[in-house]
């Protein structure tokens, strides 16, 4: 039992890279929906193999890491680590005639699939998306729910911080000032920006609260606005 | 305190451009009646409505904070003027007012202005 643990220990240095792998996929999503598409697999396998070649470099050529090298412990996370930093640099950075930087090494070539993974994240969320934010925001009124819709959401997440709201604001401050989008598209991009903090589920929820709120309160405003109105320019 | 969409909440009043707009119109609209109440010659009404243009004139507040702390002033004036030969005056401003709270839709502005004018009727019954 003891050798068939010894010998599959070159297993835990590739799991150590494929958790920074997930982790960074993660941070990049932030869901776990849908995460799970071809680039992403082949992305967190380069880092699990990449791991396992490094661990296997220091055992087959008895490399000598110190002292945390004689622990198996030791030799596991070196290799998972020194592996995913390895993979995470460049040899050199190269400026080409138009300021634009490109890095040479492992890292462009890790870069190659998390942006494919990405770019097909996108586009198999989206595709789905779509179709249910056409109908979930069909019909509100942008004006205000492009204020109300995030403050009913945010007042129910407690995960947003500082920075992330202002980021949220800034990004549904584009669309309030752009003067030349139809209000149907823009609820549509309003939904798709809050559906990035929210999942689909949330963010329905709140859309139909919201419209509760607006049959019964600011529709009846909005007649008593129109009457007082049609008062005062009789008089006025 | 801090909410958990203060953050969110500041940026955006800050931020919007639309609302300054609507918000800049609005105090255009009202000037003209505005001023012909601050140099009127009915001190109760002069001296409610006078902060009114002090808080236009303030550099530093966002269009939508303006915009609250003169509905705050409105609301605390309508009735005063029952009496004040400067009436159109006012009710010129609370239309403007309406069409604010109209058009922006915000819950904050509707209740608020609805609130103020709703007292005209009786006003007018007067």
């Amino acid at each position: 039992m003891c050798n068939l643990l010894n010998s599959f220990l070159w297993i835990w240095p590739g799991l150590i890279g494929l958790a920074v792998g997930l982790a960074e996929l993660l941070n990049r999503y932030k869901s776990f929906e849908k995460l799970f598409n071809w680039y992403s697999w082949i992305y967190m396998i380069i880092n699990f193999l990449a791991s396992v070649l490094v661990y296997f470099i220091f055992t087959i050529y008895n490399i000598k890491l110190g002292e945390i090298g004689t622990q198996k412990l030791g030799l596991i996370l070196v290799s998972g680590i020194s592996a995913m930093g390895f993979l995470r640099s460049s040899f050199f950075n190269y400026k080409t005639s138009n300021d634009k930087v490109i890095e040479v090494g492992p890292a462009a070539f890790l870069n190659i699939f998390l942006t494919a993974a990405q770019r097909q994240f996108d586009q198999t969320l989206s595709e789905q998306n779509l179709n249910k934010l056409e109908k979930t925001m069909e019909g509100l009124n942008f004006v205000s729910a492009s204020k109300d819709l995030p403050i009913i959401i945010l007042s129910s997440m407690r995960v947003l911080t500082t920075e992330e709201q202002k980021d949220l604001s800034d990004e549904i401050l584009r669309l309030v000032n752009d003067t030349n989008t139809t209000n149907d598209v823009k609820n549509i991009a309003l939904g798709v920006i809050l559906l990035k903090y929210t999942g689909m589920h949330l963010l329905e929820k709140a859309v139909q609260i919201l419209r509760n709120i607006y049959k019964k309160e600011v529709h009846k405003s909005l007649e008593r606005i129109n009457e007082i109105q049609q008062q005062i320019s009789k008089i006025v | 305190m801090e909410t958990r969409y203060g953050a969110f909440l500041e940026s955006y009043n800050k931020g919007n451009v639309y609302m300054d707009k609507i918000v800049q119109g609005f105090f255009d609209k009202i000037s003209y009646d505005l001023n012909i109440i601050i140099n009127g010659n009915d001190p109760l009404l002069t001296g409610k409505f006078s902060p009114i243009e002090t808080i236009i004139k303030e550099p530093y507040r966002s269009s939508y904070d303006k915009m609250i702390a003169v509905v705050n002033v409105l609301d605390d004036v309508t009735i005063s003027m029952t009496e004040s030969e400067y009436k159109k005056n006012v009710m010129n401003i609370i239309y403007s007012l309406l069409d604010v709270a109209k058009t922006t839709e915000d819950s904050f502005l509707m209740d608020k202005a609805l609130k103020i004018a709703s007292q005209i009727p009786q006003i007018l019954g007067s």
